[in-house]
């Protein structure tokens, strides 16, 4: 008797998968469109409450910026988690053995100011244009990823990471706290944002700053991030 | 045919067949693979299929980004959808982050990642 080759399981497995994410996406899709939504009415509330020309950062930033708040929180959360994990059993070494190519260490001395302007271009104009706090923090540790890898003795100070990234957290949420204070409700606009300056660089009252402080929080981050990922250079033997 | 292409509900079949293809082959490697990294490889591809869900479902066909551009609010999207794949995408990623150092911390101990072996609170 030759054995069973098709793998019934698996097929099942597939089959049922198959079914239950169809008819899940089947109800999402076929849902009626709602008469009224949130999103319009933020984006006719935008003008008065905001002068942002980018919507979404309005929302990310004003709107909904509490859950901003606690999405930078479950990131400090998750970073000081890792640097917990790694630092345990004291068996902190290079995961990473390789040694950089030539191009991205004759490169990264150039590249890495452009990176990080980029960065911060994105984070100034986040309230302008596409982009914003996260995504520019993105972009800067990218750069900090690639300076890491091609020098494994250059280290951002462990100190240096957690200044940036608790003195930021704090200013977002003492802004917020001014605008429950100021206006009336928390993370409100108390800056000036009238709509005339909507699309210049200094308009739409705190929503710059917040994306500034998001921005230095979640770059510093994904930094340290990266540098506790890579690790140091040095073994330390385990005991056997 | 042509019509059904150009209309709506191609595009809407389009998404539906890439989000749900996205989902099962996330599902599957969650299920049948054995190795802690690839289950959170797959994972994260589920993650990708449910922010790829949360932009598509409010699309409408000549929709333009919520970003004045002094050409007037004609056809502005839904902008709290993609506010909130921002958040999630940056969630998934400090989550597959913590999940991987674990798995790596676990490979240290145990010198494998089958989960079919991690057995060691039943011991």
């Amino acid at each position: 008797m030759s054995r069973l080759i098709v793998p019934v399981k698996k097929i099942f497995i597939l089959l049922l998968l198959l079914a239950l994410s169809f008819s899940a996406l089947w109800i999402f899709f076929s849902a009626p469109a709602a008469a009224e939504r949130i999103g319009d009415h933020y984006i006719s509330i935008n003008g008065s409450e905001m002068g942002a020309a980018n919507i979404v950062t309005a929302v990310l930033g004003g709107f909904r910026g509490l859950d901003t708040l606690g999405e930078v929180t479950i990131l400090f959360l998750s970073t000081t988690g890792i640097g917990l994990i790694l630092s345990m059993g004291g068996q902190y070494f290079r995961w990473l053995q390789f040694r950089p190519h030539a191009v991205l260490t004759a490169a990264i001395p150039y590249l890495f100011t452009a990176i990080v302007f980029y960065g911060v271009y994105i984070i100034v104009h986040g309230h302008l244009s596409p982009g914003g706090g996260f995504q520019g923090g993105a972009v800067i540790a990218t750069g900090f990823m690639l300076l890491f890898f091609t020098d494994s003795d250059h280290m951002i100070k462990k100190k240096a990471i957690y200044i940036s990234e608790s003195l930021s957290g704090l200013s977002f949420v003492i802004l917020g706290v001014l605008g429950l204070v100021l206006a009336g409700s928390f993370l409100m606009n108390f800056l000036p944002h009238s709509v005339r300056d909507t699309g210049r660089l200094l308009s739409a009252g705190t929503l710059p700053l917040l994306s500034l402080f998001i921005g230095i929080k979640v770059g510093a981050e994904l930094s340290g991030l990266a540098q506790s990922l890579i690790g140091r250079k040095e073994h330390k033997e385990v005991d056997k | 045919m042509m019509d059904y292409f150009n209309s709506e509900a191609a595009l809407t079949h389009l998404m539906m067949a890439g989000i749900l293809s996205l989902v099962v082959i996330g599902l599957y490697g969650i299920l049948t693979r054995k190795n802690l990294i690839k289950i959170f490889l797959s994972l994260g591809v589920v993650e990708t299929a449910v922010n790829i869900l949360i932009v598509a479902l409010p699309y409408r066909k000549g929709g333009v980004a919520p970003i004045l551009t002094g050409q007037g609010m004609e056809g502005f999207l839904d902008p709290v959808p993609q506010a909130l794949v921002l958040t999630s995408i940056v969630i998934g990623l400090a989550i597959t982050a913590l999940g991987l150092v674990m798995a790596v911390k676990f490979y240290q101990h145990e010198g494998h990642l089958n989960i079919r072996k991690m057995n060691g609170l039943k011991r």
